[in-house]
């Protein structure tokens, strides 16, 4: 975790060394670990000086130690966690279902023309349309309930993942599956050993491509139509002018994002621990 | 890379009698074969019998189609014309009794050294035995050790060895080599030949193996055919006691009387 990575924008895929080796190696990677995190901590002790020297203005954009000082305050009253946890709750609910269809719409369309001739035009159609653009129609659709949310967030989702996954299982190396045929595996056999794991890398870049898209929607969908959760919160905050609670709300934003970077990345750790830029040391 | 001791030991664990041959190999029969790939003929009306345990080698220059024939006695492709019989019935599907050395390793990147081992075990996979089996055949390219790795971090003669493992574990009564040691350097090479060598002498398959190293072919096989414009050019056995030296002046002959007739093709 070394590069500041915005929240919308696909994260560069980056070679990560398992942490393992002698006292000094160990050390080596610790430095380097810190060194991402010194351009942030400057812009914020420029920004708290700038504050408190009074050349910023606190309601325009408060101090480091208001936002913080907001945050305590939120969390004391549990209104903080409870809206954290709102939106977390939305947004993995709309990945399973999004991520969900796409991954089976992407492995159905990758293996079977059949399915590809019938599905896959309607899909691409489907996808130049901006999910975004729905809204209007989607507030009158499901109100500013739940569903809404859920709607937007998977329809957002589904097709970095369905596009990545039917790309990777058509780019599954075809010298590997007449070897696997070759040796008599049946079409299960191919599927579960040759097919998947050959697609598991490009599904990750859909999934790493498809976390940005459900923050972006979730924080459109929060501060337009919805009752609770860490936008509704921000654009509560603004009517009442707290910018102090603007801002925490967007850190915490780009917060959520980068945690889940991380599951992402430990999760290809798990599942592709035998690609050469993970071996490497 | 040297070969392990255990490897060694193995390769000249059975001198030249081969008692197995005649069980383990199968015959193969072709008539009439043909391959056209759109309009385009590869072979044309193709006659070859290769008896069971013996070692072929197939020559000729790119595109001569002897991949093409490979592919077809191997059963990965289907011909368009002619028949093949492999083993004793002709309704043997050969893909069951027939096993492939392509050009690239071919392993899967994601399975471990070992379980790449064992994809040539098929349901056996499986069962303690199978995993004997494959450690063992993994110890008779001389890799035992390696059994954990995975095969991104093997140099190229390592992975062609596993590959070579992986054959000999569902112990085939065929063996095609489709030029597997053509992207090896020469020291890496001759050892691979040595492990091949030792392993059709051990297990008495019958081999196929297609390469465009005429020297090869000589140091290897029981007879060679050239094949040229999609038939048989030339069909010569090779009459030279096992082991094999290179320095012999038979060996020089034979290898320059197939050139010559390699080169005068290219020219006529």
């Amino acid at each position: 975790m070394t590069d500041a990575v915005s929240p919308y924008a696909p994260p560069a895929p980056t070679e990560v060394a398992p942490a393992r080796g002698s006292p000094g190696r160990a050390l080596k990677e610790t430095l380097s670990n810190l060194s991402g995190w010194i351009a942030p901590a400057l812009i914020l002790a420029v920004w708290q000086a700038g504050s408190s020297l009074g050349y910023v203005s606190e309601t325009l954009l408060p101090s480091p130690s208001s936002v913080l000082a907001a945050g305590w305050r939120l969390t004391r009253s549990g209104e903080l966690l409870v809206n954290i946890w709102i939106s977390f709750c939305r947004a993995m609910a709309g990945l399973i279902v999004g991520g969900g269809i796409g991954l089976a719409f992407g492995l159905a369309n990758g293996l079977s023309k059949l399915s590809e001739s019938l599905s896959d035009s309607t899909l691409q159609m489907v996808r130049n349309v901006p999910h975004l653009a729905l809204i209007p129609l989607v507030i009158v659709w499901f109100g500013i309930d739940e569903g809404a949310k859920l709607f937007l967030v998977a329809l957002g989702v589904f097709f970095p993942v369905y596009v990545n996954t039917m790309h990777g299982v058509r780019s599954v190396d075809p010298q590997l599956l007449e070897m696997a045929e070759s040796y008599g595996m049946g079409r299960a056999a191919l599927f579960r050993r040759v097919v998947l794991p050959g697609a598991l890398p490009s599904i990750f870049v859909g999934l790493r491509f498809a976390l940005g898209v459900m923050w972006l929607t979730l924080i459109v969908a929060e501060t337009i139509a919805a009752q609770s959760g860490v936008g509704y919160m921000a654009m509560q905050a603004r009517e009442f002018m707290m910018t102090d609670v603007v801002v925490l709300s967007i850190l915490i934003y780009a917060l959520l994002g980068k945690l889940a970077d991380a599951v992402v990345r430990a999760l290809e750790r798990a599942f592709l621990p035998w690609r050469p830029s993970l071996l490497k040391d | 890379m040297a070969l392990s001791a255990t490897a060694m030991a193995a390769a000249t664990a059975r001198p030249e009698a081969a008692p197995a041959h005649a069980e383990r190999g199968a015959t193969i029969t072709a008539r009439g074969l043909g391959k056209a790939f759109g309009a385009k003929p590869v072979l044309r009306g193709l006659d070859l019998s290769i008896s069971a345990g013996e070692f072929l080698a197939v020559v000729g220059r790119s595109g001569c189609g002897k991949s093409t024939l490979l592919r077809l006695l191997a059963g990965l492709e289907t011909p368009s014309h002619g028949r093949i019989a492999v083993g004793d019935r002709a309704e043997v599907d050969t893909r069951t009794i027939a096993r492939v050395m392509f050009q690239e390793p071919r392993l899967l990147p994601w399975a471990r050294v070992l379980a790449n081992v064992e994809v040539g075990l098929g349901a056996d996979r499986r069962s303690l035995a199978g995993r004997a089996r494959a450690l063992e055949a993994l110890a008779s390219v001389g890799l035992a050790d390696r059994a954990n790795d995975w095969p991104s971090v093997l140099p190229g003669g390592q992975k062609q060895r596993v590959a070579l493992a992986r054959a000999l574990v569902s112990r085939p009564r065929v063996l095609a080599l489709d030029e597997p040691l053509g992207a090896l350097d020469a020291l890496t090479r001759i050892e691979m030949q040595q492990l091949i060598e030792a392993a059709w002498r051990r297990e008495g398959f019958t081999s196929v193996f297609v390469t465009h190293d005429v020297a090869e072919a000589v140091a290897l096989a029981d007879r060679i055919v050239l094949i040229e414009q999609g038939t048989i050019a030339l069909d010569v056995p090779v009459d030279l006691q096992r082991p094999r030296h290179r320095g012999a002046p038979e060996f020089g002959a034979l290898e320059e009387r197939i050139l010559d007739r390699l080169l005068g093709a290219g020219e006529a």
